[in-house]
């Protein structure tokens, strides 16, 4: 199994989820099989789930899927007893464990030997968690994310990724407008508000 | 921290819109943090790091929300790579960062206070951060509106130096 895999069987389920992906391979895998305007990707090493949490917490009726990876969810490990206390069921953590530092050409990360993430997840609070190693294990826990009460967290054994696709061809703060503009719409928010001031042009009779 | 300047907190909190609330527990937030928690108008979220605190209250911004962290100034030493990745990857994301400044000018508190103290204004300079400091509650409440504004205003955090707070 490798991750494209993992997020061509997310991309399935898709419709109006909020999703954020972790930076190197997985967000142009991601791009390239479902860009769409609720996609946020590429915040930097270790922000992907917290970001995903602070989404989760602001509109909790609406589904928000974290796509990160071994060594950034390593180098954040604090947010999990934060998801395990808020557990907001409406937030799907899925961590995609190459097992690897993969974009610096390899080295091994901590889940290459005993480090486990989803038994930290749950001793953290985490309710439901998976580890898998194949892809109908990932299938079913994805379907149980989706019908779980409680965060769910899915760390999905890989290989390093075999394909090759390009970047994403816009850049972070277009992403992020592009992004909250499609919660706006979606939610009907006004996030992006216009200056209260008015300026004198505005009042004035021409 | 008086009740009195509980009140204020929570006046100029409610004044400026503020409905998400990020915290890591810290000394002179002894009172303010329960009455915090226990406010229905905020969304109150407990953190191990101020560091996750920052990027949670990004996601909680793009989600509709108006963040503000109240945090001690060593949160913008372990901040300031969220900070960074924040402004670098999206040009910023708005929250307030309301930041007690222990190890300032007029602190007697204690030598391990000033560390974090001598760092706070240089990170914030160092991030282009707006900032302003008041080292006693009278312009609390204001500080709070005008600093969301200058939030709003700018689409990037803006942060409050409280000092002397032993005092407040």
């Amino acid at each position: 199994m490798e991750s494209y895999d993992c997020l061509e069987s997310l991309a399935k389920r898709v419709t109006d989820e909020l999703i954020v992906t972790n930076l190197g391979s997985v967000a142009r895998e991601w791009f390239h099989i479902k860009d769409r305007d609720g996609n946020l990707y590429r915040p930097y090493m270790g922000h992907p789930t917290p970001l995903a949490l602070g989404l989760a917490l602001a509109l909790p009726h609406r589904r928000v899927v974290a796509i990160d990876g071994d060594g950034s969810l390593l180098l954040g490990l604090s947010v999990l007893p934060v998801i395990g206390a808020q557990n907001p069921s409406n937030l799907i953590v899925i961590v995609i464990d190459n097992e690897t530092y993969e974009a610096t050409g390899g080295p091994a990360s901590f889940t290459a030997g005993r480090a486990d993430l989803a038994g930290m997840a749950r001793a953290a609070g985490v309710p439901n968690t998976w580890l898998v190693r194949d892809l109908p294990a990932f299938d079913g826990a994805l379907d149980a994310a989706y019908r779980g009460n409680g965060t769910s967290l899915i760390a999905a054994k890989v290989k390093p990724s075999t394909r090759r696709v390009g970047y994403a061809p816009l850049d972070g703060p277009e992403n992020k407008y592009r992004f909250v503009r499609y919660v706006e719409r979606t939610e009907k928010l006004n996030i992006l508000k216009k200056p209260k001031k008015a300026l004198p042009q505005d009042v004035k009779p021409r | 921290m008086k009740e009195e300047t509980v009140q204020i907190f929570l006046r100029g909190l409610k004044r400026a819109g503020i409905d998400f609330i990020v915290t890591l527990p810290f000394t002179q937030a002894a009172r303010l943090l329960p009455a915090l928690a226990k406010e229905p108008s905020f969304k109150y979220v407990q953190v191990n790091n101020e560091g996750d605190g920052m990027v949670i209250a990004a996601g909680a911004w793009m989600g509709g929300k108006r963040p503000a962290l109240i945090v001690e100034n060593t949160a913008l030493c372990l901040g300031a790579y969220a900070l960074a990745g924040l402004d670098g990857m999206y040009g910023g994301m708005p929250m307030l960062l309301l930041v007690d400044h222990r190890g300032s000018y007029g602190d007697g508190g204690g030598y391990w206070y000033f560390a974090g103290g001598q760092m706070a204004p240089v990170i914030l300079d160092g991030l282009k951060i707006p900032y302003t400091t008041i080292d006693n509650p009278a312009g609390l409440e204001e500080a709070i509106v005008r600093g969301q504004a200058t939030v709003e205003a700018s689409s990037r955090p803006a942060a409050l130096l409280m000092g002397c707070t032993d005092h407040w």
